[in-house]
């Protein structure tokens, strides 16, 4: 019957333990690394240079890691200097694919119950985020819209 | 609550010309932004009958708190220089008129006067999404399917050219 030496044995809790805290280490690198991102934009409607007497708001959290989350489009009724809480336009859109290059996000997604959907509106959304510029660009009702970043965040 | 006046109509009634028929919209959206009346508002159509701007008519129309689906409705007539205070004073024409919440039309009828007050679908026509589209209309009426809540009084007067009407909510 073989015997472990008691210093075989030293020598292997050394190597186990030097690679259960590899092991840890790398687990909290990744449960640290930043994967939600949550922002809002916002503009106003109609848009320049006529007067807005709406607000269009483009808010959402998606997990950059897997590509998914829930983005909610909304139309308020009031300028974005005072905007009120009376919604007059609401569509929850399903995530489906994000892509970073640099400060520029670029996320599609679909809207998830298309029965709400009107004449020549997007049954997708494609928007794209530039935390650098704190702008965003999207469409609304097939029409390009570029809209204000007030918030952003990945964390 | 809620208090905004939607739209305002008068007309003559097409088969009685010595009616009136004063229709006042308010509450767009319900239950959005107002689930019933306030009980605290006074719905009022005033008429100038001499041209000088003052009110000579007041009807005024209050609701009852709105409890376990339901709501009442006065309606009280002030003349002369009660038609120009603010108070919901006057003859009382109609007591306790039920609110319609429901698909059935509730009219009440009392002497020459005939009342209604409830949920109804809204006349209004606009194309929301187009105007919010830069003016890009494209024939979609966003009022559709929505409603408002309106208030129609048919009353024993003739219409003329030189009588004025206006709607006014106090609170």
């Amino acid at each position: 019957m073989n015997t472990l030496s008691r210093r075989r044995f030293l020598t292997l809790a050394g190597i186990f333990a030097v690679a259960a805290s590899g092991i840890a280490l790398a687990v909290r690198q990744l449960s640290e690394q930043a994967n939600t991102l949550t922002f809002q934009a916002v503009t106003g409607l109609p848009g320049k240079p006529l007067l807005s007497y709406a607000s269009y708001v483009i808010s959402g959290n998606v997990n950059v890691s897997n590509g998914a989350g829930t983005i909610t489009k909304y139309i308020y009724a009031g300028p974005p200097e005072h905007m009120t809480n009376i919604p007059l336009y609401t569509r929850t859109v399903r995530v489906t694919g994000v892509i970073q290059q640099g400060s520029a996000w670029h996320i599609t997604g679909v809207v998830t119950n298309q029965a709400q959907l009107q004449k020549e509106e997007d049954a997708t959304l494609e928007l794209q985020l530039d935390s650098s510029r704190s702008a965003a660009r999207s469409t609304f009702f097939g029409s390009p819209i570029q809209m204000q970043l007030h918030r952003f965040a990945l964390s | 609550m809620n208090l905004n006046i939607t739209d305002f109509y008068v007309f003559r009634k097409p088969e009685n010309a010595s009616k009136t028929i004063l229709i006042m919209n308010v509450n767009p959206m319900p239950p959005k932004l107002a689930a019933a009346f306030d009980p605290a508002a006074i719905y009022e159509f005033r008429i100038d009958s001499d041209g000088d701007a003052v009110a000579d008519l007041a009807f005024r129309v209050t609701f009852s708190a709105y409890q376990n689906g339901q709501q009442t409705a006065t309606v009280r007539l002030a003349t002369g220089r009660q038609a120009t205070g603010n108070d919901d004073g006057g003859e009382m024409i109609i007591a306790s008129a039920p609110v319609s919440f429901g698909e059935q039309a509730l009219v009440t009828r009392e002497g020459n006067y005939a009342f209604f007050a409830g949920v109804r679908s809204d006349p209004f026509f606009f194309d929301l999404m187009g105007f919010c589209n830069n003016l890009k209309f494209m024939g979609t009426d966003y009022f559709l399917d929505k409603d408002v809540f309106g208030i129609v009084l048919e009353v024993p007067m003739t219409w003329s050219i030189s009588c004025s009407v206006s709607s006014r909510l106090a609170r």
